[in-house]
Protein backbone atom coordinates (compact mmCIF):
# COMPACT_ATOMS: atom_id res chain seq x y z
CA UNK A 1 0.00 0.00 0.00
CA UNK A 2 1.23 3.68 -1.16
CA UNK A 3 2.37 5.99 1.80
CA UNK A 4 -1.02 7.78 3.23
CA UNK A 5 -0.21 10.69 1.30
CA UNK A 6 0.52 9.45 -1.92
CA UNK A 7 -3.33 7.53 -1.28
CA UNK A 8 -4.58 11.00 -0.11
CA UNK A 9 -3.34 12.46 -3.29
CA UNK A 10 -4.47 9.77 -5.53
CA UNK A 11 -8.29 9.63 -3.93
CA UNK A 12 -8.38 12.99 -4.31
CA UNK A 13 -7.56 12.98 -7.91
CA UNK A 14 -9.60 10.49 -9.22
CA UNK A 15 -12.51 11.95 -7.31
CA UNK A 16 -12.93 15.47 -8.19
CA UNK A 17 -13.02 17.08 -11.79
CA UNK A 18 -11.18 20.42 -12.68
CA UNK A 19 -13.51 23.43 -13.25
CA UNK A 20 -12.64 25.19 -16.38
CA UNK A 21 -13.06 28.52 -17.73
CA UNK A 22 -16.03 27.04 -20.43
CA UNK A 23 -17.91 25.04 -17.31
CA UNK A 24 -17.77 28.67 -15.37
CA UNK A 25 -19.61 30.28 -18.99
CA UNK A 26 -21.48 27.07 -18.74
CA UNK A 27 -23.01 27.63 -15.14
CA UNK A 28 -26.64 27.34 -14.90
CA UNK A 29 -27.01 28.54 -11.12
CA UNK A 30 -24.15 30.85 -10.35
CA UNK A 31 -24.31 31.13 -7.11
CA UNK A 32 -22.88 35.29 -6.49
CA UNK A 33 -22.08 35.23 -2.48
CA UNK A 34 -23.82 38.28 -1.35
CA UNK A 35 -21.40 38.89 1.00
CA UNK A 36 -17.60 37.84 0.08
CA UNK A 37 -15.16 40.05 2.35
CA UNK A 38 -13.48 37.28 4.22
CA UNK A 39 -14.85 36.91 7.80
CA UNK A 40 -16.65 39.93 7.17
CA UNK A 41 -15.91 42.73 9.80
CA UNK A 42 -19.27 44.95 8.88
CA UNK A 43 -21.84 42.29 9.34
CA UNK A 44 -20.02 41.68 12.25
CA UNK A 45 -20.12 44.38 13.76
CA UNK A 46 -23.24 45.28 12.70
CA UNK A 47 -24.39 42.66 14.95
CA UNK A 48 -22.48 43.41 17.71
CA UNK A 49 -24.28 46.65 17.44
CA UNK A 50 -27.45 44.82 16.91
CA UNK A 51 -26.61 42.69 19.98
CA UNK A 52 -26.52 45.88 22.30
CA UNK A 53 -29.31 47.37 21.05
CA UNK A 54 -31.19 44.12 22.20
CA UNK A 55 -30.02 44.35 25.66
CA UNK A 56 -33.04 46.84 26.07
CA UNK A 57 -35.54 44.23 25.14
CA UNK A 58 -33.85 41.94 27.30
CA UNK A 59 -34.31 44.30 30.32
CA UNK A 60 -38.06 44.42 29.57
CA UNK A 61 -38.40 40.46 29.02
CA UNK A 62 -36.14 39.65 32.25
CA UNK A 63 -37.79 41.84 34.55
CA UNK A 64 -35.00 43.34 35.39
CA UNK A 65 -33.92 42.54 39.55
CA UNK A 66 -31.45 44.38 40.42
CA UNK A 67 -30.72 44.64 44.52
CA UNK A 68 -30.24 48.32 44.91
CA UNK A 69 -28.09 48.29 47.99
CA UNK A 70 -25.33 46.59 46.84
CA UNK A 71 -25.08 47.79 42.97
CA UNK A 72 -23.27 51.01 41.98
CA UNK A 73 -24.78 53.22 39.42
CA UNK A 74 -24.87 51.70 35.97
CA UNK A 75 -24.49 52.84 32.52
CA UNK A 76 -25.63 50.52 29.55
CA UNK A 77 -24.67 50.25 25.84
CA UNK A 78 -26.31 52.50 23.20
CA UNK A 79 -28.47 50.42 20.86
CA UNK A 80 -27.85 51.30 17.45
CA UNK A 81 -30.21 48.74 16.01
CA UNK A 82 -32.81 45.21 16.89
CA UNK A 83 -31.46 43.21 14.65
CA UNK A 84 -32.72 39.33 16.45
CA UNK A 85 -29.26 38.07 17.01
CA UNK A 86 -31.23 34.83 18.16
CA UNK A 87 -32.34 34.46 14.96
CA UNK A 88 -28.95 34.53 13.15
CA UNK A 89 -27.29 31.08 12.14
CA UNK A 90 -23.97 30.37 14.57
CA UNK A 91 -22.61 29.84 11.03
CA UNK A 92 -22.78 33.67 10.40
CA UNK A 93 -21.32 34.56 13.32
CA UNK A 94 -18.84 32.42 14.47
CA UNK A 95 -16.21 30.47 12.61
CA UNK A 96 -17.23 26.73 13.23
CA UNK A 97 -14.00 25.24 12.88
CA UNK A 98 -12.20 26.82 15.94
CA UNK A 99 -12.55 24.63 19.03
CA UNK A 100 -13.98 25.73 22.36
CA UNK A 101 -12.29 23.86 25.70
CA UNK A 102 -14.55 23.28 28.04
CA UNK A 103 -15.17 21.28 31.29
CA UNK A 104 -17.19 18.53 30.89
CA UNK A 105 -19.13 17.14 34.43
CA UNK A 106 -20.12 13.66 34.01
CA UNK A 107 -24.23 12.98 33.56
CA UNK A 108 -26.24 12.70 36.65
CA UNK A 109 -25.44 8.62 37.28
CA UNK A 110 -22.58 8.80 34.99
CA UNK A 111 -18.93 7.65 35.46
CA UNK A 112 -16.36 10.12 37.01
CA UNK A 113 -14.03 9.09 33.87
CA UNK A 114 -16.70 11.32 31.42
CA UNK A 115 -15.65 14.29 33.38
CA UNK A 116 -12.66 16.48 31.87
CA UNK A 117 -11.83 19.25 29.49
CA UNK A 118 -12.55 19.01 26.09
CA UNK A 119 -12.58 20.64 22.66
CA UNK A 120 -15.78 21.69 20.88
CA UNK A 121 -16.86 23.88 17.58
CA UNK A 122 -18.69 26.35 18.42
CA UNK A 123 -22.26 24.77 16.89
CA UNK A 124 -21.28 21.38 19.48
CA UNK A 125 -19.41 19.34 16.97
CA UNK A 126 -16.49 17.65 16.96
CA UNK A 127 -15.97 16.73 20.36
CA UNK A 128 -12.52 15.68 21.47
CA UNK A 129 -10.58 15.00 24.04
CA UNK A 130 -8.34 17.93 25.32
CA UNK A 131 -5.73 15.74 26.52
CA UNK A 132 -4.32 13.10 28.72
CA UNK A 133 -3.62 13.29 32.43
CA UNK A 134 -1.77 10.56 34.39
CA UNK A 135 -2.56 7.70 31.58
CA UNK A 136 -6.15 9.13 31.67
CA UNK A 137 -7.85 11.08 28.98
CA UNK A 138 -8.76 14.59 30.19
CA UNK A 139 -9.59 12.95 33.54
CA UNK A 140 -10.27 15.42 36.15
CA UNK A 141 -8.47 18.55 33.52
CA UNK A 142 -9.94 21.38 35.23
CA UNK A 143 -10.16 25.05 34.41
CA UNK A 144 -8.14 25.45 31.13
CA UNK A 145 -6.40 28.01 29.43
CA UNK A 146 -5.00 28.36 25.78
CA UNK A 147 -2.08 29.42 25.23
CA UNK A 148 -1.62 32.65 23.42
CA UNK A 149 -0.49 30.56 20.09
CA UNK A 150 -3.02 27.81 20.39
CA UNK A 151 -1.03 25.05 20.61
CA UNK A 152 -0.81 24.09 24.25
CA UNK A 153 -3.67 24.00 26.95
CA UNK A 154 -3.67 24.42 30.50
CA UNK A 155 -5.67 22.17 32.80
CA UNK A 156 -5.92 21.88 36.95
CA UNK A 157 -6.50 18.88 38.92
CA UNK A 158 -8.81 19.90 41.24
CA UNK A 159 -10.12 22.91 43.34
CA UNK A 160 -8.02 24.25 46.32
CA UNK A 161 -6.78 21.79 49.00
CA UNK A 162 -9.46 19.11 47.93
CA UNK A 163 -6.59 16.11 47.43
CA UNK A 164 -2.88 16.65 48.05
CA UNK A 165 0.06 15.34 45.33
CA UNK A 166 -2.65 15.36 42.26
CA UNK A 167 -3.58 18.94 42.75
CA UNK A 168 -0.71 20.24 40.12
CA UNK A 169 -0.76 22.02 37.06
CA UNK A 170 -0.55 20.25 33.86
CA UNK A 171 -0.42 21.74 30.16
CA UNK A 172 -1.40 19.64 27.23
CA UNK A 173 1.14 20.28 23.99
CA UNK A 174 -1.97 19.74 21.64
CA UNK A 175 0.63 19.35 18.76
CA UNK A 176 1.95 16.11 20.26
CA UNK A 177 -0.50 15.15 22.39
CA UNK A 178 1.63 14.47 25.34
CA UNK A 179 0.99 16.35 29.30
CA UNK A 180 3.51 17.31 31.35
CA UNK A 181 3.18 18.37 35.27
CA UNK A 182 4.01 22.03 36.53
CA UNK A 183 5.64 23.67 39.33
CA UNK A 184 6.91 21.33 41.88
CA UNK A 185 3.77 20.85 44.59
CA UNK A 186 5.64 19.45 47.69
CA UNK A 187 6.40 20.05 50.98
CA UNK A 188 4.05 22.82 52.75
CA UNK A 189 2.21 23.23 48.92
CA UNK A 190 -1.75 21.47 49.21
CA UNK A 191 -2.22 22.33 45.81
CA UNK A 192 -2.20 24.68 42.86
CA UNK A 193 -5.48 25.84 40.90
CA UNK A 194 -6.89 28.37 38.47
CA UNK A 195 -3.83 28.65 35.75
CA UNK A 196 -3.46 31.16 33.47
CA UNK A 197 -1.15 31.38 30.51
CA UNK A 198 1.02 35.26 30.65
CA UNK A 199 0.03 37.08 26.88
CA UNK A 200 3.78 36.20 25.82
CA UNK A 201 3.34 32.67 26.98
CA UNK A 202 6.16 32.80 28.78
CA UNK A 203 4.74 32.74 32.63
CA UNK A 204 1.89 31.16 34.20
CA UNK A 205 -0.12 32.73 37.08
CA UNK A 206 -2.22 30.54 39.03
CA UNK A 207 -3.36 29.89 43.13
CA UNK A 208 -1.27 27.71 45.60
CA UNK A 209 -2.68 26.94 48.86
CA UNK A 210 0.22 25.57 51.64
CA UNK A 211 0.04 24.42 54.47
CA UNK A 212 0.06 21.52 56.83
CA UNK A 213 -1.50 18.01 57.35
CA UNK A 214 -1.87 16.75 60.62
CA UNK A 215 -3.04 13.44 61.55
CA UNK A 216 -4.68 12.38 64.76
CA UNK A 217 -5.84 8.93 66.12
CA UNK A 218 -8.07 8.23 68.18
CA UNK A 219 -8.46 5.53 70.98
CA UNK A 220 -10.70 3.08 69.14
CA UNK A 221 -7.65 2.79 66.50
CA UNK A 222 -9.60 5.24 63.88
CA UNK A 223 -8.27 8.57 62.68
CA UNK A 224 -8.54 11.65 60.83
CA UNK A 225 -6.36 14.20 59.21
CA UNK A 226 -6.91 18.04 59.28
CA UNK A 227 -5.51 20.94 57.02
CA UNK A 228 -3.10 23.15 59.72
CA UNK A 229 -1.70 26.58 58.98
CA UNK A 230 -2.99 26.93 55.83
CA UNK A 231 -2.51 29.95 53.91
CA UNK A 232 -2.74 30.62 49.91
CA UNK A 233 -1.36 33.21 47.27
CA UNK A 234 -1.02 34.41 43.55
CA UNK A 235 1.86 32.57 42.29
CA UNK A 236 3.77 33.01 38.98
CA UNK A 237 5.62 30.35 37.29
CA UNK A 238 8.20 30.29 33.91
CA UNK A 239 7.02 28.02 31.54
CA UNK A 240 10.55 27.00 30.88
CA UNK A 241 11.88 26.93 34.18
CA UNK A 242 9.20 25.52 36.26
CA UNK A 243 10.66 28.40 39.09
CA UNK A 244 7.70 29.89 40.87
CA UNK A 245 7.48 33.02 42.74
CA UNK A 246 4.57 34.15 45.59
CA UNK A 247 3.09 37.23 44.22
CA UNK A 248 0.20 37.59 47.20
CA UNK A 249 -0.90 35.97 50.20
CA UNK A 250 -4.29 35.73 51.75
CA UNK A 251 -4.19 33.44 54.83
CA UNK A 252 -8.24 32.93 54.61
CA UNK A 253 -7.28 31.07 51.11
CA UNK A 254 -9.98 33.16 49.35
CA UNK A 255 -8.25 34.38 46.20
CA UNK A 256 -9.35 33.14 42.35
CA UNK A 257 -8.90 33.22 39.10
CA UNK A 258 -6.15 35.50 38.15
CA UNK A 259 -6.17 36.84 35.15
CA UNK A 260 -3.52 38.88 32.70
CA UNK A 261 -3.83 42.30 31.35
CA UNK A 262 -3.11 41.87 27.78
CA UNK A 263 0.50 44.04 28.69
CA UNK A 264 1.44 41.32 30.65
CA UNK A 265 2.25 44.18 33.46
CA UNK A 266 -1.05 43.25 36.32
CA UNK A 267 -3.38 40.96 37.27
CA UNK A 268 -6.73 40.96 37.62
CA UNK A 269 -8.38 38.55 40.26
CA UNK A 270 -11.08 37.70 42.90
CA UNK A 271 -10.81 37.76 46.58
CA UNK A 272 -13.34 36.73 49.14
CA UNK A 273 -13.87 38.86 52.87
CA UNK A 274 -13.51 35.15 54.34
CA UNK A 275 -17.39 35.45 56.32
CA UNK A 276 -19.53 32.03 56.30
CA UNK A 277 -21.49 33.64 53.64
CA UNK A 278 -18.32 35.42 51.56
CA UNK A 279 -18.76 38.23 49.09
CA UNK A 280 -15.73 39.00 46.78
CA UNK A 281 -14.37 42.13 45.23
CA UNK A 282 -12.29 42.15 41.95
CA UNK A 283 -9.00 43.62 42.58
CA UNK A 284 -6.09 44.53 40.09
CA UNK A 285 -2.21 43.84 41.25
CA UNK A 286 0.60 45.96 39.32
CA UNK A 287 2.96 43.36 38.44
CA UNK A 288 6.16 45.56 38.87
CA UNK A 289 5.19 47.83 41.97
CA UNK A 290 2.88 45.12 43.96
CA UNK A 291 0.39 48.06 44.29
CA UNK A 292 -3.09 46.70 44.88
CA UNK A 293 -6.27 48.14 43.57
CA UNK A 294 -9.67 47.38 44.89
CA UNK A 295 -11.87 48.54 41.47
CA UNK A 296 -15.65 46.57 42.74
CA UNK A 297 -17.22 47.17 45.84
CA UNK A 298 -17.74 44.02 47.95
CA UNK A 299 -21.48 44.35 47.99
CA UNK A 300 -21.48 43.29 44.50
CA UNK A 301 -19.86 40.06 45.27
CA UNK A 302 -17.78 39.98 41.68
CA UNK A 303 -15.83 37.03 40.74
CA UNK A 304 -14.14 35.30 38.05
CA UNK A 305 -12.82 38.16 36.34
CA UNK A 306 -11.22 38.47 32.71
CA UNK A 307 -9.55 40.82 30.95
CA UNK A 308 -10.79 41.92 27.55
CA UNK A 309 -7.90 41.84 24.46
CA UNK A 310 -8.01 45.32 24.07
CA UNK A 311 -7.21 46.15 27.85
CA UNK A 312 -9.93 48.39 28.13
CA UNK A 313 -12.49 46.04 30.30
CA UNK A 314 -13.04 43.45 32.33
CA UNK A 315 -15.61 41.57 32.61
CA UNK A 316 -16.89 39.52 35.91
CA UNK A 317 -19.56 37.71 37.13
CA UNK A 318 -21.89 38.44 40.57
CA UNK A 319 -22.83 36.10 43.62
CA UNK A 320 -20.29 33.05 42.33
CA UNK A 321 -21.47 29.72 42.85
CA UNK A 322 -21.64 26.84 41.06
CA UNK A 323 -25.04 24.35 40.29
CA UNK A 324 -24.31 21.91 43.39
CA UNK A 325 -23.99 25.10 45.84
CA UNK A 326 -26.29 27.64 44.76
CA UNK A 327 -28.18 27.75 47.77
CA UNK A 328 -29.80 30.88 48.85
CA UNK A 329 -27.49 32.80 46.88
CA UNK A 330 -28.38 35.59 44.81
CA UNK A 331 -28.76 35.58 40.99
CA UNK A 332 -25.56 36.38 39.47
CA UNK A 333 -24.91 37.84 36.68
CA UNK A 334 -22.35 39.53 34.40
CA UNK A 335 -20.92 42.86 34.51
CA UNK A 336 -18.16 44.94 32.99
CA UNK A 337 -15.92 47.67 34.41
CA UNK A 338 -13.01 49.89 33.35
CA UNK A 339 -9.91 48.13 34.93
CA UNK A 340 -9.47 51.71 37.23
CA UNK A 341 -12.85 50.51 38.59
CA UNK A 342 -14.80 53.35 36.67
CA UNK A 343 -17.70 52.97 34.27
CA UNK A 344 -19.24 49.68 35.80
CA UNK A 345 -21.91 48.46 33.51
CA UNK A 346 -24.57 45.04 33.79
CA UNK A 347 -24.33 43.36 30.58
CA UNK A 348 -27.02 40.75 31.40
CA UNK A 349 -30.56 40.88 33.75
CA UNK A 350 -31.13 37.57 34.73
CA UNK A 351 -33.43 37.45 37.85
CA UNK A 352 -33.72 34.86 40.24
CA UNK A 353 -35.75 32.70 38.37
CA UNK A 354 -33.17 32.20 35.80
CA UNK A 355 -30.17 30.03 34.95
CA UNK A 356 -27.05 30.88 37.23
CA UNK A 357 -23.98 32.77 35.12
CA UNK A 358 -20.54 31.94 36.07
CA UNK A 359 -17.01 31.69 34.19
CA UNK A 360 -17.00 34.69 31.59
CA UNK A 361 -13.99 34.83 29.22
CA UNK A 362 -13.35 36.93 26.32
CA UNK A 363 -12.82 35.18 22.76
CA UNK A 364 -9.28 35.97 21.70
CA UNK A 365 -10.99 38.50 19.36
CA UNK A 366 -12.76 40.54 22.11
CA UNK A 367 -15.96 40.63 20.64
CA UNK A 368 -17.54 38.26 22.13
CA UNK A 369 -17.95 37.19 26.14
CA UNK A 370 -18.91 33.08 26.52
CA UNK A 371 -20.02 31.92 29.64
CA UNK A 372 -21.61 29.25 31.53
CA UNK A 373 -25.12 29.16 32.58
CA UNK A 374 -25.89 26.20 34.21
CA UNK A 375 -24.95 23.13 32.46
CA UNK A 376 -24.75 25.29 29.09
CA UNK A 377 -22.35 27.41 27.44
CA UNK A 378 -23.58 30.69 26.09
CA UNK A 379 -22.05 33.85 23.94
CA UNK A 380 -23.14 37.47 24.28
CA UNK A 381 -21.80 40.33 22.58
CA UNK A 382 -19.01 42.03 24.20
CA UNK A 383 -20.67 45.42 24.63
CA UNK A 384 -24.02 43.07 26.28
CA UNK A 385 -27.19 41.83 24.51
CA UNK A 386 -28.55 39.56 23.67
CA UNK A 387 -27.10 36.05 24.77
CA UNK A 388 -27.12 33.49 22.38
CA UNK A 389 -26.50 29.49 23.79
CA UNK A 390 -24.14 27.89 22.29
CA UNK A 391 -23.48 24.71 23.52
CA UNK A 392 -26.29 22.70 25.10
CA UNK A 393 -27.07 18.96 25.83
CA UNK A 394 -24.17 18.59 28.26
CA UNK A 395 -23.22 19.43 31.59
CA UNK A 396 -20.54 22.32 30.73
CA UNK A 397 -18.53 25.06 32.34
CA UNK A 398 -15.00 26.84 32.56
CA UNK A 399 -14.78 27.78 29.12
CA UNK A 400 -12.28 29.14 26.91
CA UNK A 401 -12.25 29.97 23.46
CA UNK A 402 -8.94 28.91 21.18
CA UNK A 403 -7.13 31.76 19.95
CA UNK B 1 -14.14 41.57 -20.20
CA UNK B 2 -11.98 42.09 -23.38
CA UNK B 3 -10.11 39.61 -24.91
CA UNK B 4 -7.01 40.36 -22.85
CA UNK B 5 -8.57 40.23 -19.80
CA UNK B 6 -10.23 36.67 -20.71
CA UNK B 7 -6.21 35.30 -21.65
CA UNK B 8 -4.86 36.46 -18.41
CA UNK B 9 -8.29 35.13 -16.66
CA UNK B 10 -7.64 31.56 -18.25
CA UNK B 11 -4.22 31.81 -16.65
CA UNK B 12 -5.16 32.51 -13.21
CA UNK B 13 -7.74 29.65 -13.60
CA UNK B 14 -5.05 27.33 -14.80
CA UNK B 15 -2.79 28.42 -12.14
CA UNK B 16 -5.19 28.52 -9.22
CA UNK B 17 -8.38 26.01 -10.10
CA UNK B 18 -6.47 22.79 -8.84
CA UNK B 19 -5.65 24.55 -4.91
CA UNK B 20 -9.17 25.93 -4.66
CA UNK B 21 -10.74 22.60 -6.29
CA UNK B 22 -8.25 20.50 -3.52
CA UNK B 23 -8.99 23.05 -1.06
CA UNK B 24 -12.69 23.34 -1.15
CA UNK B 25 -13.11 19.27 -1.60
CA UNK B 26 -11.43 19.05 1.54
CA UNK B 27 -13.44 20.98 3.35
CA UNK B 28 -16.86 20.09 1.78
CA UNK B 29 -16.30 16.92 -0.21
CA UNK B 30 -16.03 16.56 -3.33
CA UNK B 31 -19.93 17.57 -4.55
CA UNK B 32 -20.10 20.65 -2.75
CA UNK B 33 -16.28 21.49 -2.92
CA UNK B 34 -16.89 21.30 -6.85
CA UNK B 35 -20.11 23.78 -6.26
CA UNK B 36 -18.07 26.29 -4.44
CA UNK B 37 -14.93 26.29 -6.85
CA UNK B 38 -17.06 27.50 -9.45
CA UNK B 39 -19.05 29.82 -7.36
CA UNK B 40 -15.85 31.33 -6.36
CA UNK B 41 -14.33 31.22 -10.28
CA UNK B 42 -17.48 32.73 -10.81
CA UNK B 43 -17.19 35.58 -9.02
CA UNK B 44 -13.67 36.14 -9.66
CA UNK B 45 -14.67 36.27 -13.75
CA UNK B 46 -17.44 38.82 -12.67
CA UNK B 47 -14.95 41.20 -10.84
CA UNK B 48 -12.28 40.43 -12.62
CA UNK B 49 -10.84 44.11 -12.31
CA UNK B 50 -10.99 43.69 -8.51
CA UNK B 51 -9.48 39.97 -8.20
CA UNK B 52 -6.53 39.93 -10.88
CA UNK B 53 -4.72 43.13 -8.49
CA UNK B 54 -5.81 41.23 -5.10
CA UNK B 55 -2.48 40.24 -3.36
CA UNK B 56 -3.56 36.66 -2.54
CA UNK B 57 -6.16 36.24 -4.72
CA UNK B 58 -6.62 32.06 -4.06
CA UNK B 59 -7.05 32.85 -0.33
CA UNK B 60 -9.84 35.28 -1.13
CA UNK B 61 -11.44 33.60 -3.31
CA UNK B 62 -11.18 30.44 -0.98
CA UNK B 63 -13.47 32.30 1.41
CA UNK B 64 -16.02 33.51 -1.44
CA UNK B 65 -16.24 29.91 -2.03
CA UNK B 66 -17.03 28.98 1.72
CA UNK B 67 -19.66 31.63 1.47
CA UNK B 68 -21.03 30.72 -1.35
CA UNK B 69 -22.73 27.52 0.28
CA UNK B 70 -25.60 29.49 2.09
CA UNK B 71 -26.80 26.25 2.79
CA UNK B 72 -23.88 23.34 3.35
CA UNK B 73 -24.76 19.95 3.30
CA UNK B 74 -22.73 17.81 5.81
CA UNK B 75 -19.49 16.60 3.63
CA UNK B 76 -20.43 13.24 1.41
CA UNK B 77 -17.05 11.39 0.36
CA UNK B 78 -17.12 9.59 -2.96
CA UNK B 79 -16.05 6.16 -2.58
CA UNK B 80 -12.67 4.97 -3.45
CA UNK B 81 -12.73 4.70 -7.54
CA UNK B 82 -11.54 0.92 -9.03
CA UNK B 83 -8.60 2.05 -10.48
CA UNK B 84 -6.45 -0.60 -12.17
CA UNK B 85 -3.24 -1.16 -10.27
CA UNK B 86 -3.28 1.88 -7.95
CA UNK B 87 -4.03 1.13 -4.20
CA UNK B 88 -5.95 3.26 -1.84
CA UNK B 89 -7.08 1.88 1.37
CA UNK B 90 -10.88 1.82 1.05
CA UNK B 91 -11.13 3.02 4.58
CA UNK B 92 -10.03 6.34 3.56
CA UNK B 93 -13.00 8.31 3.23
CA UNK B 94 -14.89 7.74 6.11
CA UNK B 95 -11.14 8.34 8.07
CA UNK B 96 -11.40 11.64 6.21
CA UNK B 97 -14.67 12.53 7.49
CA UNK B 98 -13.88 11.97 10.79
CA UNK B 99 -11.76 14.86 11.11
CA UNK B 100 -12.55 18.35 11.60
CA UNK B 101 -12.83 20.66 8.42
CA UNK B 102 -9.86 22.29 9.94
CA UNK B 103 -7.72 18.91 10.33
CA UNK B 104 -8.46 17.75 6.47
CA UNK B 105 -7.51 20.83 4.97
CA UNK B 106 -4.46 21.33 6.58
CA UNK B 107 -3.63 17.10 6.41
CA UNK B 108 -4.44 17.35 2.16
CA UNK B 109 -2.88 20.76 1.96
CA UNK B 110 0.86 20.50 3.68
CA UNK B 111 0.95 16.39 3.69
CA UNK B 112 -0.87 14.94 0.60
CA UNK B 113 -0.08 18.03 -1.86
CA UNK B 114 3.23 18.80 -0.37
CA UNK B 115 2.37 22.50 -0.02
CA UNK B 116 4.22 25.02 2.40
CA UNK B 117 2.62 25.41 5.56
CA UNK B 118 2.35 29.50 4.63
CA UNK B 119 1.03 28.52 1.68
CA UNK B 120 -1.44 26.36 3.23
CA UNK B 121 -2.07 29.20 6.18
CA UNK B 122 -3.13 32.42 3.53
CA UNK B 123 -5.35 30.14 1.55
CA UNK B 124 -7.34 29.11 4.36
CA UNK B 125 -7.39 31.38 6.29
CA UNK B 126 -5.85 29.73 9.95
CA UNK B 127 -2.29 31.02 11.47
CA UNK B 128 0.64 29.04 11.71
CA UNK B 129 0.31 27.85 14.98
CA UNK B 130 -3.30 26.70 14.18
CA UNK B 131 -2.54 25.09 11.17
CA UNK B 132 0.19 23.04 12.45
CA UNK B 133 -2.40 22.14 15.81
CA UNK B 134 -4.62 20.68 12.87
CA UNK B 135 -1.84 18.73 10.82
CA UNK B 136 -0.62 17.15 13.66
CA UNK B 137 -4.16 16.33 15.17
CA UNK B 138 -5.66 15.17 11.84
CA UNK B 139 -2.36 13.47 10.60
CA UNK B 140 -2.49 11.70 14.20
CA UNK B 141 -6.29 10.94 14.04
CA UNK B 142 -6.09 9.67 10.12
CA UNK B 143 -3.36 7.34 11.07
CA UNK B 144 -4.79 6.13 14.29
CA UNK B 145 -8.45 5.26 12.42
CA UNK B 146 -6.21 3.84 9.08
CA UNK B 147 -3.91 1.96 11.31
CA UNK B 148 -0.88 3.03 9.84
CA UNK B 149 2.53 3.67 11.16
CA UNK B 150 3.73 7.60 11.73
CA UNK B 151 6.10 7.18 9.42
CA UNK B 152 3.87 6.36 6.39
Amino acid sequence: MPDLDVQIRSYFEATTRPVGVDDLLEYETPVVPPTVVPKPRIRRGMLVAAAAAAAIVVAFVFSLVIPGSEVPPITQPTPTTSLPLSETPPSELFDLTDWIAVYESPPNGGRSIDQGTFLIHPDGTGREEAGDIDGRISNFGLMPDWSPDGTRLLMARGIIGIRRDSDRLYEVDLLTGTTRALFACAGRCISDSYPAYSPDGSSIAFVRRTGVFVSTTDAGGGGSSSLEDSSCGIWVGSVDSLEAEQITSDPACVTTSPRWSPSGGELVYAMGDGADTPLHAIYVIDLATREISQITDLGLDGAEPDWSPDGGWIVFGTHPAQWWDAGDKPQGNLYRVRPDGSDLQQLTFFDSSKPRTSGARYTPDGRWIVFSVDNEIWAMPSEGGEPLRLLTGGRYSQVDWQP
Amino acid sequence: MSAADRSDFEVFVLANEPKLRIALAALFGQDQGRDATSAALLYAWEHWETVSVMGNPAGYLYRVGQSSLRRRKEPKWLPVPAMGDSEIEPGLPSALASLSAKQRVAVVLVHAYGWSRREAAELSGMSLSSLDTHLARGLAKLRSRLGVEANA
